[in-house]
C-alpha cells in the first residue's frame, strides 16, 4: 500500500514535471505558429446558398419569416466566409483544447453539446462571439489573456446562451422593426432608435450572463473563478503581463542607451468599470460583475474547480496563443505590442529563435518608417506606377502616442519614439546581427541583418569610418597620450588636426552620441565587418552633397507614355477572387448574397480562361471547392490570407517587410511562382449599374506591389465585360516587354 | 475618257480604304488586349427606318428601308476601332415635280409641254446606293474595345444610281395628253456623307458580336447645293435639270434613311 502510494505520488510527480517541463521546453527554442490539421468538418465544404436553403425549407411558417430569410442569407455568408478565412483553426491544440472545455461545461446536456461547433480564431482581440446556428469562436486574444481554464468555462457559458436564445436573429429583427418602427420596444426619432438598439442588445448580454452561470452552476466548474473573467474583459486593452520594461534589454558592453530614452515613470492602469455604457452593447463592467455577485456570494465552492480538463494544458494553450499573438501583432502592424509581448516572454524563454525575430522584424519595420534627417536617402523599392495603374494610398506606420498607453508597455512606447533613424538603426542592428550570431543557419534573421546594413548605408548614409572601433575611455586615453608627452609636436599640429580633435573631444563627452560607439563589440567579429563593407559597396546612388546639388543641372522631365508596363510574368497564383453584387435602394445598401457567391466563380472562372488563353501558367489556391482531406490547401490559403492582409496594411509602402513572409516559402517553392494575383469586382445596382474592378499583383518574396490596376464601368457586370477586363490585367502581366 | 476618270476613281477609293485596313496593324501598340487576344471583327449589320412618307422600291405603302452593311473592324488601341464597311441601299423615289418644255415651232409659236412622271404600274423610281465607309469607333471610358458603348464616326463614299422608265412621262400640251420619253432612264451620281453613330457591342459565347445603336449623319456637300424644285420646272433652259431633280430627290432619301436609322448587327471576332 505505502510502496504504490509512493509510486503513485513519484508517477505524478514525473508526470507533472515533465508536463510543465514539457511545456517550457516546447517553447524554449522556437515556436512553429498554429496550423490546421486532420480533415475539414462538413459545414466547411458546403455554400453559404445550400446552407441557407435548406435552413429556410426547414424554417416552415413562422413569424417574421422575411426577416428571418433574409437574417440567414446574410448570416451564412458572412459564416461561410469566416471559416475559409483561414483565421479558423480547425484541430489544432487550441480548438481541441477549448472544446474539451465544453464537453465538461456540458456534460449533462449532449443534445446541446451535439449542437455546437467551437473554434478558435487567429485573431489579437481579446473577444468571442456566436452564431446562432451554434458556431462559437474565441479569439487567441483572448485565451492569452485569461487566468484559468474556469474563466474560459464562463465565456462559452456566455456565448452558448447567445446560441440557445438564437440572440443575434431576434436582435436583427428587433433591428429591423425599429427601422421601421413597427417595433414594440421603442418608437422615436433616429437617436432614440440608437438607443433603443444599444439597451436590446445590452439586455440579451445581461441575460447571456445570467444563463451563462446557470451552465456554469450545472458543471463542475468554480463560480467564484468567474469573477476574475470580468477583470479579463476589463483590462483586455493591456497586454496579457504587466512587466516592468528594461532598457538593458537591447544593451550590451558598448551599447548603452542613454536615460532620456527611458521613461523614468509609467502611467498607472486607470481602466474604470462603472464607464457610461449608453451607447454601448454591452453593460458596464460593474454592472454585469453586480449582476452575478450575489450568487456568488452564496455560492458553493464545495467540489467545483477551476480545472477540470487540465492545469497544464491551460497554461500551455495560454503560452501558446501568446506566442501567437506576437505573430497577429505583427501582422497588424501594432509593433509596439509585438515587442513587448516577445520582451515579456523573452524573460521566460531568453533563446527563443521565434522571439528574437519578432522583435527584429518589428524594429526594422518601425525603423523604415521613420523619417530620415539627412537628404541622402536612396528612395529604393518605391514602384512605377504607369498610366492605367492606379497608386494604393501610402500608409506610413507612427508609433502611437505614448501618453495614451497606460501601465509599463508605456516605456516601449516611448523609447522607440524618441529614437531617430540611426539611433534605431544602430539598436535594431546591434539586436538582430547577435540573434544572427546565436542562430547563424536561420535565413531570416541573416536577410534582416543585411537589411539592417542595407538601411544603415542607403537611408543613414552612414559607412564603417563613422563608427568608432574604440570605446569613449579607449579614446580618451590615446587624446591624453600627445598632449602630456609631445609639447613639440602639438605646437607643430596644423589647425585643421587641432579642429578635429577638438570634434572628436565634443563627441566622446556627448552623452547622447551613443550611436557612435554601440558597435564596438561587433566591429571586433570579421563577419560583421565584411557584411558590413559589402553592403556599402553596393551603394549606387551618390550620396547628395552640397557641391555636387549645386552643379548638377535638374533633369527635364520626360514625358511617360500613357503605357501601363508589361511583366513578362510565366506564372502566377490565383487566390479566390472577391465578388460583391449591392444593390443600392436611393442609398440604401443591401448585399445579394446568392448572386455575389455565384459570381466570385464565375470570375474565377474568366480568370482562369483567360490565362490559358494566354499561355500564362497558373496555381489556384481555393477554398470554395475544397474536399474534406484538402487541409494543407486550407492551410496554403491560410497563409496567404495572412500575407495579403498584412501586406495590404502597408499600402503602397514598399520597403515595409511583410513579417509573415517567412512562412511562405514552402508554399513559394511548391507552387513554382512568387507572383500572386487577385482581383475583384463590386456591382452596385441603383438606378444604374456601376462596377469598380480592381487586379493586384504582388512579389511574395518582396512584398513589392508589381501592379495595381482599378478600373470603373457603368453598365451590368456582363460576363464579357468581366472577361475583357481581366484579360487585359494577365495580358499586362504575362506579355514579355519588347525591349527585354 | 469619262470611264477611264471613273475606273480611276474607284482604285484610288479601293486602295484608300485597302492602305487604310493594311496600315491598321501597325498603328496597334503591344497594349491592345482586344477581347480575348482577338482584335478583327467581320460582321453583318442591318440598317433600318420606317418608311413614312417616302415610298419603299416596291410600293409607295408603308414599308421599311433598310440598308445591308458588311463591317470590317480592327482594334488599333484599348479604346478604338478601325472601321470599314461596304452598304447597299435600295429605296423608291417618287418624284411629284413637272418638267416644263417650251418650243418654239416654225411658225414662230411657243408650245408648252408639262411632263409628270405616271409610270404603269403605278411605282417609284428605284434607287439604288453603295457605300464605302471608312472610319473609327470610340468605345467608352471603362471598357475595351470591341466590348460596350461608343461612337463612331464615319465618311461615307455613296455611289447612287436611279432607274426610271424614261417612257412612262405623261404631258399635257394645252388640252393635249400623252406619253412621252424624258431622259435616259437611268441617273448615277456620287456624294460625300459624315456620320456619326451611337451604339453598343455585346460579346456572346466570346466570339459572337452584337452590335446595335442609332446613327446619324449629314452630305456637306449636298446641304450647300439645295435648290428648291418644288412646282414645276424648266427642262428647256436648263437641260440637266431633270438630274438636279432627281438628286435632289435621292438625297433627301439618303438624308432620311441611310444616314438617319436605327442598326442591329452581328458579327464574329475572327482574329
Amino acid at each position: 500500500m505505502t510502496f504504490s502510494f509512493l509510486k503513485k505520488t513519484a508517477f505524478f510527480v514525473f508526470i507533472f514535471g515533465s508536463v510543465t517541463g514539457t511545456c517550457k521546453a516546447q517553447f524554449d527554442q522556437n515556436y512553429t505558429p498554429l496550423s490546421s490539421a486532420g480533415t475539414l468538418p462538413p459545414e466547411f465544404l458546403t455554400t453559404a446558398r445550400a446552407l441557407s436553403e435548406q435552413e429556410i425549407a426547414e424554417m416552415g411558417s413562422v413569424k417574421d419569416k422575411s426577416a428571418k430569410k433574409q437574417f440567414i442569407i446574410s448570416n451564412n455568408y458572412f459564416l461561410r466566409d469566416l471559416l475559409l478565412s483561414g483565421d479558423v483553426l480547425v484541430n489544432d491544440p487550441l480548438s481541441k483544447y477549448v472544446n474539451r472545455v465544453a464537453d465538461e461545461l456540458l456534460k449533462g446536456q449532449p443534445a446541446l453539446r451535439q449542437q455546437l461547433h467551437i473554434y478558435v480564431t487567429r485573431s489579437p482581440d481579446v473577444n468571442a462571439y456566436a452564431f446562432d446556428k451554434g458556431f462559437i469562436f474565441v479569439n487567441a486574444g483572448l485565451l492569452a489573456q485569461l487566468e484559468n481554464e474556469a474563466q474560459l468555462a464562463y465565456i462559452l457559458a456566455h456565448e452558448i446562451t447567445h446560441v440557445i436564445r438564437k440572440h443575434s436573429v431576434t436582435q436583427y429583427i428587433e433591428n429591423i422593426k425599429l427601422e421601421n418602427g413597427t417595433s414594440n420596444y421603442e418608437r422615436g426619432t433616429m437617436e432614440e432608435r440608437a438607443l433603443a438598439r444599444y439597451r436590446f442588445s445590452k439586455e440579451q448580454e445581461s441575460e447571456a450572463d445570467a444563463e451563462g452561470l446557470k451552465l456554469m452552476k450545472q458543471s463542475g466548474y468554480s463560480i467564484k473563478a468567474m469573477n476574475g473573467a470580468f477583470d479579463v474583459l476589463q483590462y483586455s486593452y493591456l497586454p496579457f503581463e504587466l512587466l516592468d520594461f528594461k532598457k538593458s534589454f537591447f544593451e550590451d558592453e558598448y551599447l548603452v542607451l542613454p536615460d532620456t530614452l527611458f521613461l523614468k515613470k509609467t502611467s498607472e492602469v486607470k481602466s474604470n468599470d462603472d464607464y457610461d455604457d449608453t451607447k454601448s452593447t454591452h453593460p458596464n463592467i460593474r454592472k454585469r460583475r453586480g449582476a452575478i455577485e450575489p450568487e456568488l456570494k452564496v455560492s458553493d465552492e464545495g467540489s467545483r474547480k477551476k480545472y477540470l480538463v487540465s492545469e497544464s494544458e491551460f497554461k500551455n494553450v495560454r503560452e501558446t496563443a501568446r506566442f501567437e499573438l506576437c505573430r497577429l501583432y505583427l501582422m497588424e502592424r501594432d509593433y509596439m505590442n509585438a515587442i513587448y509581448a516577445a520582451y515579456i516572454l523573452s524573460q521566460r524563454y531568453p533563446d527563443n529563435l521565434y522571439l528574437k525575430k519578432v522583435i527584429s522584424k518589428a524594429m526594422y519595420n518601425v525603423l523604415v518608417n521613420k523619417p530620415v534627417s539627412n537628404s541622402n536617402v536612396v528612395s529604393s523599392g518605391s514602384i512605377s506606377i504607369g498610366s492605367g495603374n492606379s497608386t494604393m494610398s501610402s500608409k506610413q506606420y507612427t508609433v502611437p502616442d505614448y501618453t495614451t498607453i497606460e501601465g509599463a508597455s508605456q516605456r516601449v512606447y516611448y523609447m522607440f519614439d524618441g529614437m531617430n533613424s540611426l539611433e534605431l538603426n544602430t539598436v535594431a542592428l546591434a539586436y538582430t546581427y547577435k540573434a544572427h550570431k546565436q542562430f547563424p543557419a536561420d535565413s531570416v534573421l541573416s536577410n534582416l541583418t543585411d537589411s539592417m546594413f542595407s538601411a544603415m548605408v542607403n537611408r543613414n548614409t552612414m559607412f564603417l569610418n563613422d563608427f568608432s572601433k574604440s570605446t569613449k575611455s579607449e579614446l580618451k586615453m590615446k587624446d591624453s597620450v600627445p598632449v602630456a608627452e609631445s609639447t613639440e609636436a602639438e605646437q607643430e599640429e596644423s589647425k585643421y588636426s587641432k579642429i578635429k580633435k577638438q570634434q572628436q573631444k565634443t563627441e566622446i563627452e556627448t552623452d547622447e552620441n551613443f550611436t557612435k560607439y554601440a558597435l564596438v563589440g561587433l566591429l571586433k567579429d570579421e563577419e560583421f565587418v565584411t557584411r558590413f563593407t559589402k553592403m556599402a559597396k553596393g551603394l549606387t546612388q551618390k550620396p547628395l552633397t552640397d557641391e555636387y546639388a549645386k552643379t548638377a543641372k535638374p533633369k527635364k522631365k520626360k514625358k511617360k507614355k500613357n503605357e501601363v508596363p508589361l511583366l513578362g510574368i510565366d506564372k502566377v497564383i490565383f487566390l479566390d477572387p472577391f465578388y460583391m453584387k449591392v444593390k443600392n435602394d436611393h442609398g440604401t445598401l443591401s448585399v445579394k448574397f446568392y448572386d455575389s457567391e455565384e459570381h466570385q466563380q464565375v470570375l474565377a472562372e474568366i480568370q482562369k480562361k483567360c490565362a490559358e488563353k494566354l499561355n500564362l501558367e497558373y496555381v489556384t489556391v481555393t477554398t470554395k471547392s475544397i474536399t474534406e482531406g484538402e487541409i494543407s490547401k486550407y492551410n496554403d490559403n491560410a497563409v496567404l490570407n495572412d500575407w495579403l492582409g498584412e501586406r495590404f496594411s502597408h499600402g503602397d509602402n514598399n520597403l515595409e517587410m511583410v513579417t509573415s513572409s517567412e512562412y511562405i516559402q514552402q508554399l513559394i517553392k511548391s507552387a513554382g511562382t512568387k507572383y500572386i494575383a487577385w482581383s475583384g469586382v463590386y456591382n452596385s445596382k441603383g438606378k444604374a449599374s456601376r462596377n469598380t474592378y480592381f487586379f493586384i499583383l504582388l512579389d511574395l518574396e518582396t512584398g513589392k506591389l508589381v501592379k495595381y490596376e482599378t478600373r470603373y464601368a457603368r453598365g451590368r457586370d456582363h460576363k464579357d465585360l468581366i472577361t475583357s477586363m481581366v484579360y487585359n490585367s494577365l495580358m499586362h502581366v504575362h506579355k514579355k516587354p519588347k525591349n527585354k | 475618257m469619262e470611264k477611264t476618270t471613273t475606273i480611276l476613281r474607284y482604285s484610288f477609293n479601293r486602295a484608300l480604304a485597302a492602305s487604310a485596313l493594311l496600315l491598321a496593324p501597325f498603328l496597334v501598340s503591344a497594349q491592345i488586349p482586344g477581347y480575348l487576344g482577338k482584335r478583327l471583327m467581320v460582321g453583318y449589320s442591318n440598317n433600318f427606318f420606317l418608311s413614312t412618307v417616302d415610298p419603299t422600291a416596291s410600293s409607295y405603302d408603308l414599308g421599311m428601308n433598310t440598308t445591308h452593311s458588311l463591317n470590317v473592324e480592327y482594334t488599333i488601341k484599348n479604346r478604338t476601332n478601325i472601321c470599314a464597311s461596304f452598304q447597299m441601299f435600295r429605296t423608291g423615289i417618287a418624284v411629284n415635280t413637272g418638267f416644263i418644255e417650251y418650243r418654239t415651232t416654225s411658225s414662230g409659236s411657243t408650245t408648252v409641254k408639262t411632263y409628270t412622271y405616271y409610270p404603269i404600274p403605278d411605282a417609284p423610281m428605284v434607287m439604288k446606293t453603295k457605300c464605302l465607309a471608312l472610319g473609327f469607333k470610340f468605345f467608352k471610358r471603362g471598357s475595351f474595345a470591341p466590348l460596350g458603348k461608343y461612337r463612331k464616326l464615319e465618311a461615307v463614299l455613296m455611289f447612287s444610281n436611279i432607274s426610271y422608265q424614261p417612257l412612262t412621262f405623261r404631258y399635257i400640251q394645252g388640252n393635249k395628253t400623252g406619253r412621252a420619253s424624258l431622259g435616259s432612264g437611268n441617273y448615277s451620281y456620287k456624294e460625300f456623307a459624315v456620320t456619326y453613330t451611337l451604339g453598343r457591342q455585346r460579346i456572346l459565347f466570346d466570339r459572337l458580336v452584337v452590335d446595335y445603336g442609332v446613327q446619324f449623319g449629314f452630305m456637306p456637300l449636298g446641304a450647300l447645293s439645295i435648290t428648291d424644285y418644288s412646282g414645276t420646272v424648266n427642262i428647256t433652259n436648263y437641260p440637266g435639270a431633270m438630274e438636279s431633280v432627281l438628286r435632289e430627290e435621292s438625297n433627301m432619301r439618303l438624308f432620311r434613311y441611310e444616314l438617319f436609322n436605327i442598326h442591329l448587327g452581328l458579327g464574329f471576332l475572327a482574329l
